[in-house]
């Protein structure tokens, strides 16, 4: 690889973990375009080195929040048998799909991105009234909510759907190489029960797992360009750490929105290149 | 089992593994750009990545950082069933087990 390529990979890596940790998402949904619209890679060598980046920033974000106690370490288990069987059968996939069906997928991923960026929907904690029917397992979280420094303490619902959705997360990420927070983040807030911070914390301690179990496949089957997955992987890893530590300047909706609209054109490109009409690596 | 345990020996296996595998594959980029000819840009297989570790290929560092960082979210799940089987959490263990089976079938997904 020569100097300015690289040069050029590491500016656009940084940048995708910056915004990734400022906006709330992993850096796949950016450097994916990235590698495949600005420098022609094709889109399997670029989804592995985004699993690599997507273990390296959920990897680092995690000791943090496990630290915090944000994690629900055992729901995360539970669910992470469903994201791994998911993120094999999304990674042999794509490794057997030609590039203009996966741009054309990651245009769909990138449109929901930016709806779910718009709407962000929450469910506020609420207390169920009376006692509650234990599952198989008992996921009850607490955490302490550093705004407020009160204990938190939530009991986990609906763990059959939490499961489902959890293996679709785990074929996306697989499939096209992103950390599949998007989808698994609303799910365990809005149907599990989960409060935001904690869901949050949860569904970035599954990445690293689920990553992997995509990785190896693209490893194995020769789609991970070492210096490459390496630039990004030092890159987005860099890019999200110092982007966690100015993450209070950047909380308002106006940048979301911003890249909400900056990922329908992103969109538009993965599509436009997926029917042939841009060029492919 | 606490709780607090579990989270120390995860968080502790978390740091070390991204410590190390992210400075391995920063050295290994280090090597490659002051040396960057006559190597091919490959995955290595295990027993190629000390071969070329051997002869000085940076190729073989970088893989070996990627390969590092992909060990590390395994080696948290074999953390995590350390600490559940201390405790007795039976389930816990159980889920453990099997999230290490299906990393396994990945693994040998991609090496055949």
């Amino acid at each position: 690889m020569d100097l300015t390529l690289a040069l050029g990979v590491i500016i656009f890596a940084i940048i995708a973990g910056l915004l990734g940790s400022l906006l709330g998402l992993g850096g796949g949904i950016i450097i994916i375009p990235a590698l495949t619209l600005v420098f022609s890679y094709p889109i399997q060598v670029a989804i592995g080195a985004s699993l690599i980046g997507v273990i390296a920033t959920s990897t680092g974000a995690a000791s943090h929040y496990v630290q915090e106690g944000l994690t629900n370490i055992r729901l995360g288990m539970v669910l992470e048998v469903a994201t791994t069987v998911g993120s094999i059968i999304g990674a042999l996939v794509a490794v057997y799909t030609n590039q203009q069906i996966l741009a054309v997928a990651f245009g769909i991923f990138l449109l929901y991105g930016a709806y779910y960026m718009i709407r962000r929907p929450e469910r506020l904690a609420t207390p169920l009234p009376g006692e509650k029917k234990r599952g198989l397992f008992d996921l009850k979280g607490s955490f302490v909510d550093r705004k407020t420094e009160k204990e938190v303490t939530y009991e986990v619902e609906k763990l059959d759907r939490g499961m489902a959705a959890s293996a679709g997360a785990g074929v996306m990420s697989g499939l096209l190489g992103v950390g599949g927070g998007l989808v698994k983040v609303p799910v365990m807030n809005m149907w599990m029960g989960v409060p935001m911070k904690a869901a949050a914390a949860t569904s970035n301690f599954m990445m690293g797992v689920t990553a992997l179990a995509g990785a190896v496949i693209y490893y194995g089957y020769g789609f991970m360009s070492p210096v490459l997955t390496a630039i990004v992987a030092v890159g987005v890893f860099s890019g999200a750490a110092i982007g966690s530590r100015t993450a209070h300047l950047a909380t308002g909706t106006g940048l979301r929105k911003f890249f909400a609209v900056v990922m329908i054109a992103i969109a538009l490109l993965m599509f436009l290149r997926g029917i042939g009409i841009l060029p492919t690596g | 089992m606490e709780k607090e345990s579990l989270n120390r020996y995860v968080r502790i296996v978390l740091l070390a593994g991204m410590v190390v595998s992210v400075s391995t594959m920063v050295i290994g980029l280090l090597l490659y750009a002051l040396n960057p000819h006559g190597w091919e840009e490959v995955s290595l297989s295990l027993g190629e990545i000390v071969e070329g570790l051997t002869e000085g290929n940076p190729i073989a560092v970088i893989d070996l950082g990627i390969v590092l960082l992909i060990a590390t979210p395994l080696a948290r799940v074999v953390a995590a069933l350390g600490a559940f089987a201390a405790g007795r959490e039976t389930k816990f263990v159980m889920v453990s087990l099997i999230v290490l089976f299906v990393i396994l079938l990945a693994v040998l997904t991609g090496a055949t």
